[in-house]
């Protein structure tokens, strides 16, 4: 019988504090979600973890972390459970099982084709991944977050995970009366709440007749001399243009942030476009498609935003490689927190080396399968089909503004006859 | 004449016996409807979860007596003028017309016989008077509706049918009893002066004499058919409210204003069903008279954010009209939720005695037993939990601020007299630790004793529970309470409102029964005006500021405490106080409540911009408030504003300026 088990530990932070990492965390929720039997590994002793384990609704609890080893189809660890258990862990857990190991994972799904993995390749890129068999996936840092476990499911959870702590090795608890809790995502509207923030005394008190009403956001955009046309509306902030004008955009933040690199690297100003003076098999020519996209970034200078310094340009990221791209299809996709199409290295789905060091994959052909051909992504979501919008770079960390509601997801449902203004 | 028995008149007289008959049926018919519609919210109710000890009332006759004093007085409609009067002599006027009919109905159906002579032309006169105020008050309402100024009323159809057919049941009222007497005139009707006036109209008009009888036997037709559907539809939507208003009413809780009721724990700790609310909650949905009021009041609403109570409650009410019913975290808007700054002044407002604050601390326990919360709340709870303060500062620094104060910090189970409770906000905010330093300074200088306990301080939880982590905050009170207990302190004293409402009405209910009242919890205001009228405060600096003093939801409205700072700057500073419209009980949230100083939902605008607008208008240059959230909220509005120079100032650093220390 296919089976899941998640392992997790609890770290300590410098305070002393014991926590629950959010990779570990995120291996819980991903687990539960996976909707398949079920078990949690954590080490013995550890009450946090257990609790926590516990409190998320897992019923089969053990204490030592070599219980993975037993018969399970997919086996998720947590960035704790590496660190109590050593970074050869993981690669042990698989070897016995005989499963796929994967790093950094962020997202995880079943799908009629198989399993598809969503993994952080670095640098901002992520890398789609079809798997088969056997599975063990480590939880990045950077996972979506996880749903809030309460204080009182974890209260609940407390004699429980008392009694795992004085078991060792073996199966100690089964059953909580406390059920699954449902994965985030699926349950979640986008939310516009956010931390406050406050001024320091007198940051802006003498400067009066400059007033800065609204969010933060605004104080911040006033600060900086960008007109926001209304404080704290986050749609006006979206603009709307045809395909071309948004591929170009795109091209111009990517290109700004470093994410790709531009055929002129050093110029602000982007001259005209020349003839490819290399073969296109040539290392580090350019295909006919970077030479259009090219060509359509020199065709539009690079503008600017109210308030921009040039020197924002100058300090981009230098970059020490070479990768020329390859997915200037329209592919996309996009998920929770993210507001630009990813765009990932030749080499990476290609060659299935992530760019990311340290970092190593056991990818047994007869449990893996990259989908190569004709395609480096799985398609998501053409880009034809995504509204094309220019989203300020400021709110890429998320959690801020509201963004275009993601192409395929159902309308939200009905709140009554009754609206709420800006509810919708 | 008078006396006599034929000064009376013929009921039902000019009305054939199959129409009576008729008439009674169809009367039969509406009583089983609304029969039928009472019983099915009855049983709605039933299914519903039993409300704690704390939320049931005390007594029914109590609530029989509170009911009462509601329908005879309507003191809660009466802060509205307008409204209030127009909603009085409707009532009234409906009542007396009521008690007209049953008369009828008894002399007519009954053996009894008294409907002749004085008591007839009393009772003609009185039932004249009461319709004539019944329509006078409808009257004011529609003609504000009509006016489009002023009213709070949603514009559906469903609420306007009310109005006008009540004003169609008085209107018909009179025109039958102008029918009735045009066809003979007797004199001793002068005594129904409205129906005698109109039927002199229905005569001048040319519907009196012989076209009477039938024009009579019309309107009563009317007459007789508005009222029976207005008893058939009594239990469904806008009209219930006056049968479910009532009782809701009656059994409201009768509580603090800002203390939160207890968590109702089926499974887990808050509601994600609408079967989870008590059957109080459902049958507030019901006695909701959609009439705006907790709208008007609500910052949320004013600064644009995501929330009005009405549409909550409404919306709540509509989901129970359901089949299946929906999640509640799909029904309410999860932004709806966490923009209310549980100011509490939509319960104050309503009219009925709903409690919105309560069901939305509810709504959004059950959402964080979903783990459902924004990623601010989350963060706030870690803080609290791992380093025992909101702002997740390290523990080990809550005494940073004091350095050089020499505060009498208490050892342990060292008894305590005075407990000076410096809450998180002036331990780790600059705005709270300005406050703390300033009372610190005044207790020294009039040298009272007191003590701090110092590092062994932690959050009492107040915004933990308030963002609905009720388990976080039952942690945090065992660990407060223990630490209390262990110094045997018998008065307490703090600064901060929430730290003061939890002391006082919150961690009562975590005591045993014996030691409820052990504490006495007083609020810095509370005891400098205590200071003030001992005469021990004695301004040794004259202030010219003009002043405006902003009252903290918690301490204000939440607790009532609002004549002992304007007795302080009055008496003991001197100092000139110009009220800002809103103000005492009314007063207008800072934002900060409800764990908004942590989380925060944009709106259109934000909340303490509009207090601090408010509070310039009034000419003042300088607000006044007790609450170190407050003074931070109204602090950044300030800075933020497009005049600026406002002056934010704690009651305690001004005493401490007039004190020269």
């Amino acid at each position: 019988m296919s089976s899941c088990c998640v392992v997790l530990a609890s770290t300590v932070d410098l305070t002393g504090k014991t926590h629950i990492s959010r990779s570990d965390a995120a291996a819980v929720h991903a687990a539960v979600s996976c909707r398949l039997p079920l078990m949690a590994c954590c080490p013995a002793g550890d009450i946090a973890a257990t609790q926590y384990a516990l409190a998320s609704g897992i019923r089969d609890v053990h204490a030592g972390m070599r219980q993975a080893a037993a018969d399970c189809e997919l086996v998720w660890i947590g960035s704790g459970a590496m660190e109590h258990g050593g970074d050869a862990m993981a690669a042990q857990i698989a070897e016995d099982l005989n499963a796929s190991l994967l790093f950094d994972v962020l997202e995880y799904r079943r799908e009629n084709s198989g399993r598809v993995i969503i993994r952080d390749a670095g640098r901002g890129s992520r890398e789609v991944l079809l798997a088969q068999g056997r599975l063990v996936l480590v939880v990045s840092d950077s996972a979506s977050r996880p749903p809030y476990v309460s204080r009182y499911r974890r209260q609940q959870s407390r004699e429980l995970a008392e009694a795992v702590r004085h078991s060792q090795g073996t199966s100690a608890v089964s059953g909580t009366d406390l059920q699954p809790m449902a994965p985030l995502v699926s349950r979640e509207d986008w939310q516009i709440s956010r931390p406050r923030t406050r001024m320091a005394p007198g940051a802006a008190g003498d400067a009066a007749g400059a007033a800065a009403t609204g969010g933060a956001a605004d104080r911040l955009n006033s600060a900086f001399g960008i007109n926001a046309t209304a404080p704290s509306d986050f749609g006006s902030l979206l603009a709307e243009a045809d395909p071309e004008t948004s591929a170009r955009q795109l091209l111009r933040y990517l290109i700004h942030h470093g994410f790709v690199q531009s055929a002129h690297p050093a110029t602000e100003e982007f001259p005209p476009p020349q003839p490819a003076a290399v073969p296109v098999d040539q290392p580090g020519a350019m295909s006919s498609t970077d030479r259009a996209i090219d060509a359509l970034t020199a065709a539009y200078p690079a503008a600017h935003m109210p308030g921009q310094l040039s020197s924002r340009i100058l300090r981009r990221p230098r970059h020490t490689e070479n990768i020329a791209l390859v997915a200037r299809e329209t592919t996309s996709f996009r998920r929770a927190g993210d507001v630009s199409p990813l765009i990932l290295p030749r080499q990476t789905t290609q060659g299935l080396t992530p760019p990311c060091s340290g970092s190593y994959s056991i990818l047994p052909d007869a449990f893996m399968r990259v989908r190569r051909q004709p395609r480096p992504l799985i398609p998501m979501m053409p880009l034809t089909s995504i509204t094309p919008t220019l989203i300020p770079t400021r709110e890429r960390s998320g959690g801020i503004a509201r963004r275009p509601r993601p192409c395929g997801h159902a309308p939200r449902p009905s709140r009554g006859p009754f609206p709420l203004r800006g509810s919708d | 004449m008078t006396s006599g028995e034929d000064v009376t008149r013929e009921i039902l007289g000019n009305i054939p016996p199959w129409l009576t008959m008729v008439f009674y049926v169809l009367t039969a018919l509406a009583a089983v409807l609304a029969a039928a519609g009472f019983v099915g919210r009855i049983r709605r109710y039933r299914r519903a979860a039993a409300p704690t000890d704390r939320d049931r009332p005390r007594s029914w006759s109590r609530a029989f007596r509170s009911g009462m004093a509601w329908l005879l007085f309507q003191e809660p409609l009466r802060r509205d003028r307008f409204a209030g009067t127009a909603h009085l002599l409707m009532t009234y006027g409906f009542f007396i017309l009521f008690v007209g009919t049953c008369l009828v109905f008894l002399e007519h159906d009954t053996p009894l016989h008294f409907f002749y002579g004085w008591f007839y032309l009393l009772a003609s006169c009185v039932v004249d008077a009461g319709g004539l105020a019944f329509l006078v008050g409808l009257g004011m309402f529609l003609w504000r509706r009509c006016r489009g100024r002023g009213t709070l009323l949603p514009n559906g159809w469903w609420v306007a049918s009310l109005s006008w057919l009540l004003a169609a049941i008085g209107i018909t009222g009179f025109l039958l009893e102008g029918a009735r007497i045009s066809q003979h005139f007797p004199e001793f009707e002068r005594w129904s002066f409205v129906g005698y006036a109109t039927a002199t109209g229905l005569w001048a008009v040319g519907l009196g004499g012989d076209t009477a009888p039938t024009v009579h036997r019309l309107l009563w037709c009317l007459h007789a058919a508005l009222c029976v559907a207005f008893f058939a539809l009594l239990p469904w939507q806008f009209f219930g409210h006056m049968v479910y208003g009532l009782v809701s009413w009656s059994v409201r809780t009768e509580r603090a204003r800002s203390e939160l009721r207890p968590a109702l724990v089926a499974s887990s700790p808050g509601v994600q069903q609408l079967s989870e609310f008590p059957w109080t909650d459902l049958l507030q949905t019901d006695a909701c008279t959609t009439c705006g009021r907790c709208d008007s009041v609500c910052p949320a609403n004013e600064a644009g954010r995501p929330l009005q109570p009405r549409s909550v409650v409404l919306n709540l009410r509509f989901a129970l009209d359901h089949t299946p019913q929906p999640s509640l975290l799909e029904s309410i808007a999860a932004d709806t939720l966490w923009s209310c700054t549980t100011c509490t002044a939509c319960n104050e407002a309503c009219p009925v005695g709903i409690d919105v604050y309560g069901k939305i601390v509810e709504m959004r326990r059950g959402r964080v037993e979903a783990g459902i919360v924004p990623e601010a709340a989350e963060q706030l709870f870690d803080a609290v939990a791992s380093q025992n303060n909101p702002w997740g500062r390290p523990d080990t620094s809550r005494m940073e601020w004091a350095q050089g104060l020499e505060l009498p910090v208490a050892q342990p189970d060292e008894p305590v007299e005075l407990l000076y409770w410096i809450g998180c906000a002036g331990s780790f905010d600059p705005d709270g630790q300005s406050v703390a330093a300033a009372m610190v300074r005044l207790l020294k200088h009039l040298q009272i004793r007191f003590h701090v306990l110092g590092r062994r301080e932690g959050c009492t939880g107040d915004p933990a529970r308030r963002l609905g982590e009720e388990g976080l905050y039952r942690e945090q009170a065992e660990k407060v309470i223990a630490t209390l207990r262990s110094h045997g302190a018998t008065r307490i004293l703090t600064h901060c409102p929430h730290c003061f409402n939890v002391f006082r009405n919150e961690y009562r209910h975590l005591l045993p029964a014996s030691d409820r009242d052990r504490w006495q919890v007083i609020h810095h205001t509370e005891f400098l005006a205590e200071l003030a009228a001992q005469g021990r405060l004695n301004a040794s600096r004259q202030l010219t500021e003009t002043v405006t003093f902003h009252d903290p939801c918690y301490l204000g409205r939440g607790n009532g405490v609002v004549a002992a700072p304007r007795q302080v700057l009055e008496k003991a500073v001197a100092l000139p106080i110009v009220e800002m419209p809103r103000h005492g009980r009314e007063s207008f949230c800072c934002g900060a409540g409800g764990g908004g100083f942590a989380v925060d939902v944009p709106g259109t605008e934000r909340i303490e911009n509009v207090r601090v607008r408010e509070a310039q208008a009034t000419g003042a240059s300088t607000v006044v408030t007790g609450c170190p959230f407050c003074r931070v909220m109204l602090r950044t509005g300030a800075q933020a504003s497009a005049a600026g120079g406002m002056r934010v100032r704690d009651l305690a650093e001004v005493v401490a300026e007039a004190e020269g220390v």
